[in-house]
């Protein structure tokens, strides 16, 4: 079952960011585009909410949530656990960018839903 | 950084760009590197939202839309995306501006105040955010054009700040300063192809 993160309302940039989405949640990569939407909009829902009953592999989730809610606490260890666990480096930085695009959705999705016309 | 992919993974193509980027510039910092590393999967989309939302047409200044990115990256204790984004407003603001800024918002004039205190609560309580946080801004005449770019640049930051951290970046104050004055010359969306227009900059 595909998942995908909300979709966000409509600003002047929205055109950009429908670029940024279509090719980081969509696009040809190493790991499968369903992975990635699945990982955007569980970050995208842990980073509104502080949590998420989204279902995401257990093996990504201490790596996602740290990634999601604290990045500034990411280690080295943290990654190579990940590499230990079979993911490449292409892998890592493709669900990375995936975690990081669902919570900068997440953004739009609170900011401009507050600055509309009263 | 973490991945090495990022530092020396890159297809030809871009690696000739990156040596040509250093021979007018420098060495490229980690993030020129990682944005120039598979461009069209992120590199390239992400420059031409920054470019958009920092560089196009705003009733924000340039250094005030930097500021907004580096105080956007402080909150995130994000020390490359700060530090990298300070350089840039710096160029604009000066140094002391921009450091007193970061230690304390409500050093900054009316408007960017309530753009920074409205960035602070979308990023740190999004959950809690209301229409009365974007009331400050309003009150100071910010039009709903000028409300979007603080939402999509704080949304930039959310993205690059977890990006840098997470792969861990790092570089330097005399690093991110020349790096400032080559961005000043070329925009975000040139080196990979998509001149800037030198008439406006953008």
């Amino acid at each position: 079952m595909a998942i995908d993160p909300p979709i966000v309302p409509t600003s002047r940039h929205s055109l950009a960011v429908e670029r940024l989405r279509r090719s980081v949640l969509g696009g040809p990569g190493q790991t499968d585009p369903d992975l990635r939407r699945q990982v955007a909009a569980y970050a995208n829902e842990l980073w509104r909410a502080g949590k998420t009953d989204l279902p995401l592999p257990d093996e990504l989730r201490p790596y996602l949530d740290k990634v999601t809610l604290a990045a500034y606490k990411v280690t080295d260890e943290d990654v190579e656990n990940l590499r230990n666990g079979g993911f490449s480096d292409d892998e890592i930085l493709e669900l990375t960018l995936a975690c990081a695009v669902g919570c900068g959705l997440g953004t739009l999705g609170a900011g401009l839903a507050v600055v509309g016309e009263a | 950084m973490r991945l090495s992919i990022l530092h020396d993974g890159h297809a030809e193509a871009e690696r000739q760009g990156l040596e040509e980027w250093e021979r007018l510039a420098g060495p490229p910092s980690d993030v020129s590197l990682a944005l120039a590393y598979r461009p069209d999967f992120f590199g390239d989309p992400l420059n031409a939202w920054i470019d958009g939302a920092l560089r196009g047409e705003s009733e924000w200044s340039s250094g005030d839309r930097e500021l907004m990115g580096s105080f956007t990256a402080h909150e995130h204790r994000c020390p490359f995306c700060t530090g990298a984004h300070a350089a840039v407003a710096s160029l604009t603001f000066g140094d002391e501006r921009v450091g007193a800024v970061l230690a304390d918002p409500d050093a900054a004039p009316e408007g960017l105040r309530a753009a920074l205190g409205f960035i602070s609560k979308l990023v740190s309580d999004p959950a809690g955010l209301g229409r009365q946080d974007a009331e400050p801004m309003r009150a100071a005449g910010v039009d709903r054009a000028g409300l979007e770019d603080v939402v999509n640049i704080a949304a930039i930051f959310v993205v690059m700040t977890r990006f840098a951290n997470a792969m861990g970046f790092e570089g330097t104050d005399e690093e991110f300063a020349r790096e400032a004055e080559g961005l000043s010359v070329t925009g975000y969306a040139e080196w990979r192809g998509e001149p800037s227009d030198p008439e406006t900059n953008r």
